[in-house]
């Protein structure tokens, strides 16, 4: 079964069980999808700390490579501080994607389509084209 | 969108960081980098003789010597060859100084052979004879300032070890700058301080050491110099220095002391 098909059948089983029961509670809309936003918010925040703290470092390990003054010293604080730095860009580049990600989650999550089990809203006023005529009245829905 | 789909564009951004972040080598005395050079530390080599009765214009010079060398401490090593000059018997006299300075003297234009005779990083520059202190030392200094501003395509860690009764310097040399370099000699001084006035540095042995034939720009070499007899020399020091491979032009010196 999809998933759309499942959310309806589970939608209206709430709604059904509400009226023939009483127990419960009516279910009137149901997002089709969400995506895990606050997930990849706190997943995002975890990596930018990271950036920030292997940036630290990375000044750390640089400043050592630079006030290296021995001859057996400049390969090893070299290629240390190079691995920082190449963490530092890793963990920037991944707080980035999830950021853009987050971002991406949430539009997605404020714009999804959402099955409804009750009729529509309409206004008190409303007026409509029947193909050769118009209709017009007041329609409310209790 | 498929939960896959953003997954790949990360695990794809990561291969990707992982591969870039190229850190400069920008440490000034680092090999590796282009631009890297260290202070020319100038050898000054003094071929003198203190035998009696030796005229006083060898005091002079060493006199001078030693002031340059208090005012220069760390630009500057001084070695002192004596070396017999006429009927003067110099008791520090070495075969070897005798060999050295004639190179030195042939190399020159002006081949006059004459105590006191100072060679400036070989034959770089020459100050020969003494009038008065003060004059040495101030044609001493007129010919090391021309070099002493110079820097050097050059280091070098000195080390040695001791085996039975004779002294083996090690050195580790580092070829700096963008430069590389041919027919490189390396090679040793053994000197002493002795309990005299103005015999800080006597040459007690030497080694002709090492030729290089071939060193790239950052490149480092690690070299065992052949053996120096210690024959019981005390408050000893060991002066290394990088030259041609001829040995007339010296490019880098440098001084350790034995323990």
């Amino acid at each position: 079964m999809n998933a759309p098909l499942e959310k309806m059948t589970s939608l209206l089983a709430s709604n059904i069980h509400y009226q023939l029961t009483g127990s419960g509670r009516p279910v009137d809309r149901m997002r089709l999808h969400r995506y895990p936003a606050a997930v990849c918010l706190a997943g995002t925040s975890v990596l930018a700390a990271s950036a920030l703290a292997a940036h630290l470092a990375f000044l750390d390990r640089r400043s050592e490579y630079r006030d290296a003054a021995r001859l057996e010293d400049f390969d090893p604080l070299h290629e240390r501080a190079e691995r920082t730095l190449r963490l530092r860009n890793g963990l920037s580049i991944a707080s980035g994607i999830g950021l853009v990600l987050s971002g991406f989650f949430l539009y997605q999550n404020s714009h999804a389509d959402e099955i409804t089990a009750c009729e529509p809203r309409v206004v008190p006023y409303a007026f409509a084209w029947g193909g050769r005529t118009w209709t017009a009245g007041i329609h409310v829905s209790f | 969108m498929s939960p896959s789909r953003p997954a790949a564009v990360c695990i794809l951004a990561l291969l990707a960081a992982s591969g870039c972040g190229d850190l400069a080598r920008d440490n000034a005395l680092d090999p590796k980098n282009p631009d890297s050079s260290r202070p020319l530390t100038v050898l000054l080599e003094a071929f003198v003789n203190t035998g009696a009765p030796a005229p006083e214009y060898n005091r002079f010079m060493l006199q001078a010597l030693d002031s340059l060398e208090s005012l220069y401490a760390d630009r500057i090593e001084v070695v002192h060859y004596h070396r017999n000059a006429g009927s003067v018997q110099d008791p520090h006299h070495l075969i070897e100084n005798e060999i050295l300075y004639d190179r030195y003297v042939g190399a020159m234009h002006s081949g006059v052979k004459g105590v006191p005779d100072v060679f400036i990083n070989g034959t770089t520059a020459r100050v020969q004879g003494a009038s008065s202190v003060e004059t040495a030392f101030r044609r001493l200094q007129e010919a090391l300032l021309g070099v002493l501003s110079r820097s050097s395509p050059w280091t070098m860690e000195a080390g040695y070890s001791l085996d039975d009764g004779k002294i083996v310097p090690e050195v580790v040399l580092a070829r700096l700058g963008r430069e590389e370099a041919t027919d490189i000699r390396v090679r040793a001084v053994l000197t002493s301080r002795l309990n005299q006035p103005l015999a800080g540095h006597v040459v007690k042995g030497s080694s002709q050491g090492a030729v290089i034939d071939r060193l790239e720009a950052g490149e480092s070499s690690t070299l065992r110099l052949p053996e120096i007899p210690l024959n019981g020399t005390t408050n000893a020091e060991l002066i290394l220095c990088v030259t041609d491979r001829d040995g007339l032009h010296v490019e880098q010196s440098q001084s350790m002391p034995i323990r």
